[in-house]
């Protein structure tokens, strides 16, 4: 069903492109989204019609000559629009109407932008996002005032209609030249070079990288061919140290104590931050703590402004929590009726697997150790039979991905992750409650609900920031889970809220060449989430995932839970969808 | 609209073909009951070659298969030659449930006693004309046996307990088939031997834009254009598979024009008449995707038929 849906998603692309292409005989180089995973209607005929008019097999060449390159998404924004330019020109008068859709694209990029949080517009990359404000602009009659740098490239990317494919080329390349003195196949990017440059950029809070529209690589030039839904990484934002004393204060001021004591962490960690994940630390604490280091700031911060960015982070907690709430609040109604109907249908799903406590008996299975009751005390209730008590046996661990790419749905998260606990808590069915991000290298989860529990509301202190170290933190699950039914007494059901999209800013390590390590991002990073599902699966814990995330990333989704998975994009959806995971996980393979 | 012997000459149909359809026609009459039943065809069908073929096999004394995808004008062509022999049609629309009682006729209760009510087969057999078998391998090939002696060199109907019923010299049988539609199935050997088969290929664009000019005379030319890029579009998207031939309707792309006649905005019309015809909703958004990225929704009467 969801394989369906995505393969809709990006179908429904690439008829796009077929259709102004002309042609369905080819494979599209690059398929347009928007951020929300939605189509990108007008840059998907774009593409269609870059391949109408060029040659696609001398432009993808040229595409995969920089594609290796640190900036090639920025690069890819940026020519795209150049070519938008030219393919508009060339079309305008065989397909009239592509002026209204041209409009309308450049609507959408303005009503985008009033919908963007300030953390989306801070991970912005500032010269494609001007570069697309002056287009979209010019298109719907606005005035833009611009410096002279911006107005040459702005002119420099009004690539004409008269362009055929080797003049378009030239102008790509000389565009790179000229404006980042990049030349494709020649340029070599040196990495001291890139962490001054990064530096630079970082100092004047200027974020490199993400912008306000995904525009694919459906395989890249490097070779591999899995890179298509994957974040590109902020050159700025790199975090190639191991962390330090500092960083542990800083984590420890806003998550609270980690529940464990040094030694167990130390144990924790020597077995779980190895290999690509050598270089991360592991931080469990409990939603109390960060609530109670609300009030109190941790002295050991000496440093200002981290001790400004504890309180910052440590009021916009607070603040989401409220938040939550007010969330909850306001759509009471739906929810109490989303856990009203997800109840009765778990109900459905458990009576199958439900097992009856044991009831002493006079007859039933003999109890031998009992036996001698009878003759001794005359005592007839040596045999056990199924009693009316019903326990299932099984526990659910929610856990919920609370990386900065969930900052635009976390009320959403917190609200479905309630309805899926309380219709849980209903069926008698414990339940806790796990968030996890990764920052500063520290790899944190957090427990907003424990098994004992009974109510739901620690799920309110869900908050979102920092990035996924996905791998490490299902390892780290993994051992809280296995530490507290050491025995296996009960059946372990994993449900994680995720946009399966692994992305941190920690590199991968690789022994022995740390900072040359390679991002901890796309294909690679999704690699590592998988092995680490397949190692949660080995132990027993059956782990499933609800899909929350943009339809770029279900190819991501599919490859690390397998068919496991159910897409969820509303509360409505929930009862039917996570009913019918759980009980697809149960079927596959039953309780013990 | 002219006469069809007319437009045949303006298309430039052969001249030695409608001297036999004219001869036809002057050797044929037909009774002046039926003069109801001779066609006038709301489209014409454009294609000399088409034409030709067509008028070749019945000025031959051959019935006419004719087999062809969506939207490629079967049921025009059977309405325009019938028009062009000045011919009454006698309409058959097969389906699954279809028996022998229903094409040649079933004894009825006429109030006082038993008697015979004919079916639209031995009608046209017996009184001459056309008889369109629409759709005809939706029928099973078992019910279709009856037809045999009817098709081939015997031209002959036997009715069981009543008369051995000859076909007319006039009369002609048309069938139409779309080969792989759903609930079709294949036509056996026996009958279609009895056919001369002709394959409709597709309508070519030039031959589109003159039917919706045509039909819509008022219509701009450049709009035209686009609505004729936007069947071809659909065409190609059904060729490759990527949709089911249910949005390829050109009846419902001419009905189209009829509602921003009325006043629809081209987005409501086409919805209805195109997009609506598929019922699954995934389709339905991709063939939305494609009339989006060729006609502004919001166009409206003024614009269609305005110049």
């Amino acid at each position: 069903m969801i394989r369906k849906q995505y393969a809709g998603n990006a179908r429904r692309a690439r008829n796009y492109i077929w259709n102004a292409a002309g042609r369905y005989d080819f494979e599209p180089p690059y398929l347009a989204f928007y951020p929300t995973g939605a189509v990108d209607m007008y840059f998907n005929m774009v593409i269609g019609l870059a391949v109408k008019w060029f040659d696609m097999g001398r432009l993808k060449e040229f595409f995969n000559s920089y594609a290796a390159s640190r900036s090639a998404d920025e690069y890819d924004e940026l020519l795209w629009l150049g070519i938008e330019n030219s393919v508009y020109e060339k079309e305008i008068s065989e397909r009239p109407v592509l002026a209204d859709l041209r409009k309308s694209r450049a609507s959408d990029f303005f009503r985008m932008l009033q919908s963007m949080s300030r953390q989306q517009m801070e991970m912005q990359s500032m010269l494609t996002y001007e570069q697309q404000n002056v287009r979209w602009s010019e298109v719907m009659g606005k005035k833009v005032f611009l410096t002279g740098k911006q107005k040459r490239i702005s002119e420099a990317l009004r690539f004409p209609g008269s362009l055929d494919t080797e003049s378009l080329i030239e102008r790509m390349s000389g565009f790179l030249e000229e404006f980042f003195r990049y030349v494709p196949g020649k340029t070599k990017e040196s990495r001291s070079m890139s962490g001054l440059r990064d530096a630079i950029f970082r100092g004047f809070g200027k974020r490199r990288g993400r912008s306000e529209k995904l525009m694919l690589r459906v395989g890249d030039g490097g070779g591999t061919t899995d890179r298509d839904v994957q974040l590109t990484h902020t050159a700025g934002m790199r975090f190639g140290f191991a962390p330090g004393e500092k960083d542990e204060e800083y984590v420890r001021s806003i998550f609270g104590e980690c529940i464990y004591s040094e030694n167990e962490m130390q144990i924790l960690e020597s077995m779980l931050c190895v290999d690509a994940d050598a270089a991360s630390r592991l931080w469990v604490c409990t939603a109390r703590n960060t609530d109670e280091r609300a009030d109190n700031r941790n002295a050991a911060l000496q440093s200002v402004s981290e001790n400004k960015d504890v309180r910052e982070a440590l009021r916009k907690m607070a603040s989401q929590k409220e938040r939550n709430k007010k969330y909850r609040a306001d759509h009471a109604l739906m929810i109490e009726e989303s856990v009203k109907r997800l109840t009765a249908e778990l109900d459905t799903v458990f009576s199958g697997y439900a097992r009856h406590l044991p009831e002493k008996a006079k007859a039933g299975r003999l109890v031998a150790r009992q036996a001698y009751r009878m003759s001794v005390l005359h005592d007839p209730y040596v045999f056990l039979r199924d009693g009316d008590e019903i326990e299932n046996r099984i526990s659910v661990t929610l856990l919920l991905d609370a990386s900065m790419s969930r900052l635009h749905a976390q009320e959403l998260i917190a609200a479905e992750s309630y309805v899926i606990a309380r219709s849980l808590l209903k069926n008698d069915v414990p339940v806790q409650i796990l968030s996890y991000r990764t920052i500063r290298g520290f790899t944190v989860v957090q427990r907003l609900k424990g098994l004992e529990s009974k109510d739901a509301e620690g799920v309110f202190h869900y908050a979102a920031g920092g990035w996924n170290r996905d791998a490490l933190a299902f390892r780290l699950v993994r051992q809280m889970i296995n530490e507290q039914d050491p025995e296996r007494r009960w059946s372990h059901l994993l449900l994680i809220l995720t946009d399966a999209s692994p992305n941190d800013s920690m590199p991968l390590a690789v022994p022995g060449a740390r900072f040359n390590g390679r991002e901890y991002e796309g294909a690679l990073s999704v690699r590592e989430a998988q092995k680490a599902v397949k190692e949660l699966r080995a132990d027993g814990i059956r782990t499933s995932a609800v899909f929350l995330g943009a339809g770029a990333h279900l190819d991501n989704v599919h490859q690390i839970f397998g068919k496991e998975y159910v897409r969820i994009s509303k509360i409505a959806q929930l009862s039917d969808g996570v009913s019918s995971l759980i009980e697809m996980v149960l079927r596959e393979s039953p309780p013990d | 609209m002219k006469d069809t012997l007319a437009f045949l000459r303006e298309e430039g149909v052969s001249a030695d073909l409608i001297a036999g359809v004219e001869a036809f026609r002057n050797t044929y009459s037909m009774k002046e009951k039926y003069r109801d039943r001779i066609p006038v065809p709301s489209y014409r069908y454009y294609g000399k070659d088409v034409w030709e073929r067509a008028l070749a096999a019945l000025l031959s004394g051959r019935n006419l298969l004719l087999s062809g995808p969506k939207a490629t004008g079967k049921n025009v062509l059977c309405e325009n030659l019938a028009a062009a022999f000045a011919m009454p049609v006698w309409n058959v629309s097969f389906h699954i449930n279809m028996d022998a009682t229903y094409l040649i006729g079933t004894d009825t209760f006429d109030g006082e006693k038993v008697t015979f009510r004919p079916g639209p087969i031995y009608l046209c057999a017996k009184e001459g004309g056309f008889g369109v078998l629409d759709e005809i391998n939706m029928a099973k090939n078992e019910s279709l046996a009856v037809l045999h002696s009817a098709l081939d060199f015997r031209r002959a109907i036997d009715v069981p307990g009543y008369d051995l019923i000859r076909v007319k010299p006039e009369t002609r049988f048309i069938g139409t088939m779309n080969y792989g539609y759903a609930g079709t199935r294949e036509l056996n050997e026996a009958l279609s031997s009895r056919f001369a088969v002709l394959s409709m290929p597709e309508i070519g664009s030039a031959d589109l834009e003159r039917l919706i000019m045509n039909s819509f005379p008022t219509m701009n030319t450049k709009i035209c254009g686009q609505f004729v890029k936007l069947f071809e579009e659909l065409l190609l998207k059904t060729q490759k598979a990527e949709i089911s031939d249910r949005a390829l309707d050109l009846r419902g792309l001419l009905d189209a024009f009829s509602l921003i006649e009325q006043g629809l905005t081209a987005g409501q019309a086409l919805e209805m008449c195109i997009v609506n015809k598929t019922f699954d909703a995934y389709e339905r958004t991709l063939i939305t995707d494609v009339v989006r990225s060729r006609i502004p929704a919001e166009m409206g009467r003024g614009e269609v038929f305005g110049n």
